[in-house]
């Protein structure tokens, strides 16, 4: 993974070695991971699936957040909450779909283990359908 | 009717799929007055802008929640005060999420670096045991007793 180079500098050589790593950023906290003994779940594909993961949870989140909002009568409607997050009426429409997702499914999206190929983007994209059964059944389909 | 611990998916029934499916079929024949008599029946209050997809998005939720289960309230709250956090909108509550499931807090203590995974349900694992709090696996990697969420640096800290 490191490659060393030597180069002539004056009087004497000089010798170089260029490792890949990463940083990693957490409040208070700076790690670095070296991309060869990086452990397994800290690789490029597991850290980029890792994050797809936040996206959703961080829906999920939201959208429970609004569904309380609204069933608490702190807002009024999915308008209002658009205005006062300065988001499109259909964006808060999109998410808060979200809350009638199968609760079998968000405990597995929670558990760090969502169903193929369900990230934020296909919620955005798709309607769900009302019948838990039918959630991403669809998707093993196509 | 308080809804029951979910049923994992591939326990459900074939007839209690299939009574599930007659319900909410039913929900897409009725007019609007009775849509909104079962309506009442089960929420409290009404939608101020309603539409009939909603309407029946909602109630088909509430009948399946009836017959396979519901998410824990814990898990619930949780999210509610995640969501919070993301959120604009403060409310006099505030939230007290400290990280979100899957986040990996890493500290390195005396030269040694440590991986706590928070779970789904709110507890963490680390070393293959599961811990309900961080100060538990502080006191653990330290052997004196810290303030886990200070330890791991994630202390008055919006969740990540």
């Amino acid at each position: 993974m490191s490659e060393m180079t030597i180069s002539k500098e004056g009087e004497g050589l000089r010798i170089s070695t260029r490792k890949p790593f990463k940083l990693k950023r957490r409040p208070g906290i700076k790690t670095l991971v070296l991309a060869q003994d990086a452990p397994e779940g800290q690789q490029m594909g597991a850290v980029l699936a890792k994050s797809t993961h936040v996206a959703l949870f961080h829906g999920l989140a939201r959208a429970h957040y609004w569904q309380w909002l609204l069933d608490t009568g702190e807002v009024k409607s999915g308008s209002e909450i658009a205005q006062l997050e300065g988001l499109d009426p259909s964006t808060v429409n999109e998410l808060l779909r979200l809350t009638l997702l199968d609760p079998a499914l968000v405990m597995d999206i929670l558990g760090g283990k969502p169903p193929h190929e369900a990230n934020m983007m296909w919620f955005t994209r798709n309607a769900l359908p009302n019948l838990w059964h039918e959630q991403f059944m669809s998707q093993q389909a196509a | 009717m308080k809804p029951r611990s979910i049923t994992p998916r591939e326990q459900r029934s074939l007839e209690k799929l299939n009574a599930v499916q007659r319900e909410v079929a039913a929900l897409h024949e009725m007019k609007m007055p009775d849509l909104w008599k079962v309506w009442d029946l089960h929420f409290a209050s009404r939608p101020v802008h309603p539409n009939r997809k909603y309407l029946t998005s909602r109630l088909s939720y509430r009948i399946q929640e009836l017959a396979f289960g519901t998410l824990p309230q814990s898990t619930r709250e949780r999210l509610v005060d995640y969501g919070q956090n993301l959120s604009k909108i403060k409310t006099k509550t505030p939230a007290k999420a400290v990280a979100m499931p899957g986040a990996t807090l890493v500290r390195e203590f005396e030269g040694k670096e440590f991986r706590v995974e928070v779970l789904a349900d709110g507890r963490y694992e680390y070393n293959q045991k599961i811990y309900r709090s961080l100060s538990a696996i502080a006191k653990n990697i330290t052997g004196t007793h810290w303030s886990g969420p200070a330890f791991f640096g994630v202390k008055n800290m919006v969740a990540v």
